[in-house]
């Protein structure tokens, strides 16, 4: 009797185990990937897109609020020629799935964009992140849209 | 064994993993690329039902108007009588495939609708995260902008 206890009581651990360690690997991918894009904002705070080379995967895929497309060569050199002045990101939302995140948020910034033309921005964004083979995360797709004032 | 033997055995090895991955990537972008043409087909017959299996919980959606929409509130955008499209056609649709289980499709979607009582005609370009949960494949998130001129 005593060993039927102990056996239900270890399958009542792992069934709860189970979803517990599943919310806590969901929290550390939601916090992991918060981080980063928050590497991505200083970046641009910075004028720096030399420090995120690493966090675009080499599929990497922008599209803008114009609708314009841009690969990873193509975003890093607009990143390059866009200054800005100011720059934040604001209800930053990761919902994690498995080795797959996506973030949301809303971005706001004034400066001058990659033409040398005034920008005053407020828009959303859609990040898709990745855990790569080697276990570090990279964005493989970025779309914004403008937000209607 | 003969090293010849052996040699043949593991280069047939290698090449059965080839076209096994090959036959897969392929496969998971064609695979998209139907989900892609039925979510259209649902949303013109205001079928919630295809979406509440095909979002995934989580789901995330972002107009070109600007508004988020998650899962629940899609649902009910599809149950809503007042949003109809009369038509809507996706082009240049390019599938990227990252492993066996994670495409992002780009595309443009060319449509002409009504959302409670506006009318809304216009093309826009849209990037959709897809995942496969257990074999079965769920749209992670979907975010459109106008295409500027149309």
């Amino acid at each position: 009797m005593k060993r039927i206890s102990i056996w239900c009581l270890l399958a009542l651990l792992s069934l709860v185990s189970v979803p517990w360690a599943h919310a806590q690997k969901s929290k550390g991918t939601e916090q992991a990937i918060a981080e980063l894009e928050g590497q991505w904002l200083q970046s641009q705070k910075t004028n720096n897109p030399d420090s995120i080379v690493n966090l675009l995967a080499d599929k990497f895929v922008f599209t803008g609020a114009d609708g314009k497309v841009a690969n990873k060569t193509e975003s890093l050199a607009n990143a390059k020629a866009t200054k800005y002045d100011s720059v934040d990101y604001s209800d930053l939302k990761v919902v994690a799935f498995g080795n797959t995140a996506i973030a949301t948020g809303n971005f706001v910034a004034k400066g001058s964009d990659e033409a040398g033309k005034p920008m005053d921005l407020h828009e959303r964004f859609t990040d898709t992140w990745l855990k790569m083979p080697n276990k570090q995360w990279q964005c493989v797709a970025s779309h914004s849209s403008p937000v209607k004032m | 064994m003969n090293w010849k033997i052996k040699a043949t055995i593991t280069a047939l090895c290698g090449l059965l993993v080839a076209i096994t991955l090959i036959a897969q990537s392929g496969g998971d972008t064609s695979k998209v690329q139907q989900l892609e043409q039925e979510m259209r087909q649902a949303q013109k017959n205001n079928d919630a039902s295809w979406y509440q299996q095909h979002l995934a919980d989580g789901y995330v959606e972002g107009h070109s108007w600007g508004e988020w929409a998650t899962k629940d509130e899609a649902l009910k955008q599809m149950q809503n009588k007042a949003i109809k499209f009369t038509q809507g056609e996706i082009s240049d649709i390019k599938v990227s495939t990252f492993g066996s289980d994670v495409a992002v499709a780009h595309y443009k979607f060319t449509y002409d609708a009504t959302f409670n009582g506006t009318h809304r005609a216009r093309t826009v370009i849209c990037s959709d995260t897809w995942i496969d949960q257990s074999g079965a494949w769920k749209l992670a998130s979907n975010h459109c902008s106008h295409v500027e001129g149309t």
